[in-house]
């Protein structure tokens, strides 16, 4: 147990730096965009007195330590600033869509692993047969189909096809609800876009956890199973099914940061309301307080995610806590 | 050999619609396909058919030559910032390796930093600052493949370092910077080629994924990921104008991905060596 | 009466280089509560035997020719169910490589229950395993004694370990607490002591010795230290190339050898008695295990080899009181009948 809190602490000491330095980006990209952040800030039309106003709310007369100090001072409090178009605080337009991109990273999890993981064991135990072959052609083009492509032919196919043909209107062509507020349409709404953003995820687990089960098959410890009479069936869903799956447990971790950005894009094509829709209209509008927090939030997001994987790992896995830097 | 041929097609196609664009005005394509530029507003949202085997868009343009123009961006923006990227990487990862730390520390924390941010949101949050423009395109494409390369480099220089050739080249007293680049990274190539196909996939995607946000390249050129962003108002009207440039893009990445693969097994000394050792 | 008789035992490998003839015709005869040593370098097939015994050989290796009998039954004829019922159970199995053997993720303790479950009341659902709910307090009991047997010591706290907390002899232990867990007829050892250093291997000899005492079970010792063979087993057979070269009871076997491949494998043993006498180093080394030519497999390296040699190989022909595959053995057989 000793072992575990090591590791744990150890995570933890790797990740502040981290999370220093990604706030610093975030801090930083402001200021290294030309010109003048007031200036950008208010857009071209702004009076020089305007801008001089704005320099000093923001304080951008400070030095750049001050002010990065001031900045992570008050990210540390939940305090990101406010947007310039509508001037209510960045952190509560980021909590208000927060639940829509979640729900999507989440019901993409499932999906992607829901079709990885069995593919991926068949594949393994029949190697080099008609199924292996198959999903192994399918999870090529998974991983080579653009998301955004896929979402919009799942629109076509699916959405439209079902609706004008048979009258089924499940799936909406735009939009998401909550399963918060009405769980059977929040299910179906979510279904198209997290199978859009899903689909690669679930080629790249599936190959990963392919290539596992069959190393794992070829260990000693497997012949040793076999020697003492262990059944088939225990052999490969308890002892190699087990050890074949842990590593993938630390990639799965590592692509919820391509979650989290091919949401942006995906709630894009399926004009969801989440984080990305609103990074994307900020983008347009040049409300660079509302990037600024989204960008640091994310980084934030994924540097946790990965630890909390990277300690489940450590626990889950009794190799690792021997092991060190191969974590 | 699939990813191998593909590959080579999409070059040639990319150099093919280079050539015609800036040295023979668009002769050629016009002579072939159509041009992909010229708008006909009787033509608009045409199905596929002989003329326009791909169909036209909402301007009346023909598809299928906007598809194969749309092939050079792909291919401009995937080598720029590949290249750049791996060559950035490869300097950090092996200057970080060959002197370890401090600098090590120091340069390893710097991209463990850089990959703490979802590499698409990056690459949008600079197009956001930086602005569209092929240029940007690049280069906040680069930024994001710059630790990969970096790791791959570092722990390829680490190993190596380790061999008696370069403790050789120590002793002999060849200055650092030609050990590095004559001793070192020529046997650490490997892993950087496949990665670099492989990244070379992804970039693709990437300048697709922003253009069709409207952060990419200037609009008035046909890219696939322009195409795509144009196309999704005519979605449920005509499906062949979202088919077709996705089409190109999947093929296009595709063949990246088969031959990096294929390059991975080829050159890969440890799977042959395993290959050996099964008899 | 014997435990274990195999005869003419061949086990073939299918490469894309061509067929291997990992084990090429192999008598063996393993009677009850004996040990028998199988010697020979590696490659020589021993290994592959005992895998063969237990329907383990993975592909491309196929068992092509020969019968495997055990207490009288016909293993090759054995449903797969009858043989994992018969596996861990009547015949077990120590390997070279504790660390390796044994799977990572898994405790110890966890490991021998699951032998002793599977043996005792049967295989569960796999999600029954991995739920654990076929634990059992009186399994535990019984692989906490078995762990107190071979002496590990705590081995109620030892049982909740995972293999990389024990050190390599420890963790060997524990494997041959695994082979005994349900009292065997016979026990295949592959080198179970080539990973460990001398003394913890001294150990885990007595260890055996003591077990077989107890329990009377028989085994079969693999190995390519003729001195563990010495200090171990009751009679010995002696591999090469896929072959059996020689084979009788262990004094004089190692003291009258009869084979010149058993000879030169005994002159290249370094001895306290001797000191100065120069080790003994075979010319040559082991044939291609494809493309075997139809020669004698030693004739190439044999210092004794003459014209017949390498005509054919030779079959094993009885010795005093054992039996070698030599031409000289047959002319020493043929000049006693003579006088």
């Amino acid at each position: 147990m000793n072992d575990i809190l090591q590791y744990i602490i150890k995570r933890l000491l790797w990740a502040v730096p981290v999370l220093l330095g990604a706030s610093f980006v975030a801090f930083i990209m402001v200021h290294l965009a030309p010109g003048d952040p007031a200036r950008l800030m208010l857009g071209e039309r702004a009076s020089a007195a305007q801008v001089a106003q704005l320099r000093m709310e923001l304080g951008l007369n400070k030095p750049l330590y001050v002010q990065y100090a001031g900045f992570l001072g008050d990210a540390i409090q939940g305090d990101l600033g406010r947007s310039i178009r509508s001037q209510q605080p960045v952190t509560d337009l980021i909590v208000g869509r927060l639940p829509y991109t979640i729900q999507l990273a989440v019901a993409s999890l499932v999906v992607s692993l829901a079709i990885a993981l069995p593919t991926g064991i068949l594949g393994a135990l029949r190697k080099g047969r008609l199924t292996d072959h198959v999903s192994r052609v399918v999870a090529l083009l998974g991983i080579s189909m653009p998301n955004f492509w896929l979402g919009l032919i799942l629109i076509v196919v699916v959405a439209v096809e079902l609706s004008s043909r048979f009258g089924i209107d499940v799936f909406p062509l735009f939009g998401m609800t909550l399963v918060t507020e009405d769980p059977v349409e929040g299910i179906f709404s979510v279904m198209l876009p997290a199978f859009a953003l899903g689909t690669a995820l679930a080629a790249l687990v599936m190959r990963m956890i392919r290539g596992g089960v069959l190393d794992e098959i070829n260990q000693s410890y497997v012949r040793t199973a076999r020697a003492y009479g262990i059944s088939e069936d225990e052999i490969t869903y308890v002892y190699v099914l087990k050890n074949a799956i842990l590593p993938t447990i630390t990639v799965v971790g590592l692509q919820l940061g391509y979650l989290i950005g091919g949401s942006v894009i995906i709630e894009t094509v399926f004009g969801i309301p989440g984080i990305g829709q609103l990074a994307i209209n900020s983008i347009f509008a040049q409300d660079f307080p509302v990037i600024q927090g989204i960008v640091l939030l994310v980084a934030a997001a994924f540097v946790a995610s990965n630890l909390f994987v990277d300690v489940l790992y450590g626990m889950l896995d009794p190799r690792i806590r021997y092991g060190g830097e191969n974590a | 050999m699939v990813g191998g041929v593909i590959v080579v097609g999409v070059f040639a196609v990319a150099l093919f619609s280079a050539i015609d664009d800036f040295l023979l005005n668009r002769q050629l394509i016009t002579m072939l396909v159509a041009d992909p530029y010229e708008t006909d507003r009787f033509a608009r949202l045409l199905a596929p058919s002989l003329e326009h085997p791909f169909g036209t868009d909402e301007q009346g343009r023909d598809i299928f030559a906007r598809t194969l123009y749309g092939t050079r961006t792909s291919v401009v923006v995937g080598l720029a910032a590949v290249g750049f990227a791996s060559a950035v990487g490869i300097v950090i990862g092996s200057v970080t390796a060959y002197y370890g730390d401090p600098i090590d520390m120091i340069g390893m924390r710097a991209m463990d930093v850089l990959l703490s941010f979802p590499s698409i949101l990056l690459a949008i949050a600079l197009m956001a600052i930086l602005g569209r423009g092929l240029e940007n395109v690049i280069f906040a494409i680069a930024i994001v493949y710059v630790p990969t390369f970096a790791r791959i480099t570092r722990s390829e220089v680490l190993s190596e370092k380790s061999e008696q050739y370069v403790g050789a080249a120590r002793a002999m007293g060849y200055p650092d910077t030609n050990i590095v680049s004559r001793e070192i990274l020529p046997n650490s190539l490997t892993p950087i080629i496949v990665q670099f196909t492989f990244s070379m996939a992804t970039a693709i995607i990437a300048e697709a994924a922003l253009s069709f946000l409207g952060l990419g390249v200037s609009p008035i050129h046909p890219t696939w990921g322009i195409m795509l962003s144009g196309a999704r108002q005519y979605i449920t009207s005509a499906w062949w104008y979202s088919i077709f440039p996705g089409l190109a893009i999947m093929v296009t990445v595709l063949g990246f991905n088969l031959l990096g693969d294929s390059l991975r097994d080829a050159l890969d000394p440890q799977q042959q060596r395993d290959a050996e050792g099964r008899m | 009466m014997s435990v274990l008789n195999v005869e003419n035992l061949h086990t073939y490998f299918e490469t894309d280089r061509g067929q291997v003839r990992a084990v090429d015709g192999v008598d063996l005869e393993i009677g009850d509560g004996e040990i028998v040593g199988l010697v020979g370098e590696s490659g020589s097939g021993k290994s592959v035997t005992a895998l063969s015994v237990l329907g383990l050989v993975d592909a491309p290796g196929r068992v092509v020719e020969g019968s495997i009998e055990y207490d009288g039954r016909d293993l090759q004829s054995l449903s797969d169910a009858e043989l994992g019922a018969l596996r861990g159970s009547d015949i077990s199995m120590v390997f070279q490589d504790p660390m390796t053997a044994f799977n990572p993720t898994q405790t110890v303790g966890r490991q021998l229950h699951d032998v002793l479950r599977t043996h005792e009341s049967g295989p569960v659902h796999p999600l029954v395993r991995l739920f654990g709910f076929d634990h059992s307090k009186e399994y535990k009991k019984r692989v906490i004694d078995a762990l107190e047997r071979v002496g590990i010591p705590s081995p109620e706290e030892r049982y909740d370990d995972y293999p990389h907390e024990f050190s390599g002899g420890m963790l060997q232990r524990a494997m041959i607490a695994m082979s005994v867990l349900c009292e065997p007829s016979l026990v295949l050892a592959d080198e179970p002591t080539t990973a460990l250093d001398v003394t913890i291997e001294r150990q885990i000899l007595s260890l055996f010795r003591n077990l077989v005492d107890d329990l009377g079970t028989s085994v079969l010792w693999i190995t390519h230290d003729i001195s563990v063979v010495a200090a171990l087993c009751d009679r010995v057979v002696v591999m090469y190339a896929g072959k059996v070269m020689e084979e009788g009871p262990v004094e004089s076997v190692l003291s009258d050898p009869q084979h010149p491949y058993t000879k030169g494998l005994l002159q290249s043993v370094p001895r306290y008695d001797e000191p100065d006498r120069e080790l003994y180093v075979m010319e040559g080394s082991v044939p291609n295990p494809i493309d075997v030519p139809s020669q004698c497999r030693f004739a190439d390296r044999c210092p004794e080899a003459h014209e017949r040699c390498f005509e054919a190989h030779p079959r094993l022909y009885p010795t005093e009181d054992g039996r070698a595959a030599c031409y000289l053995a047959e002319e020493s057989l043929a000049m006693e009948e003579k006088l």
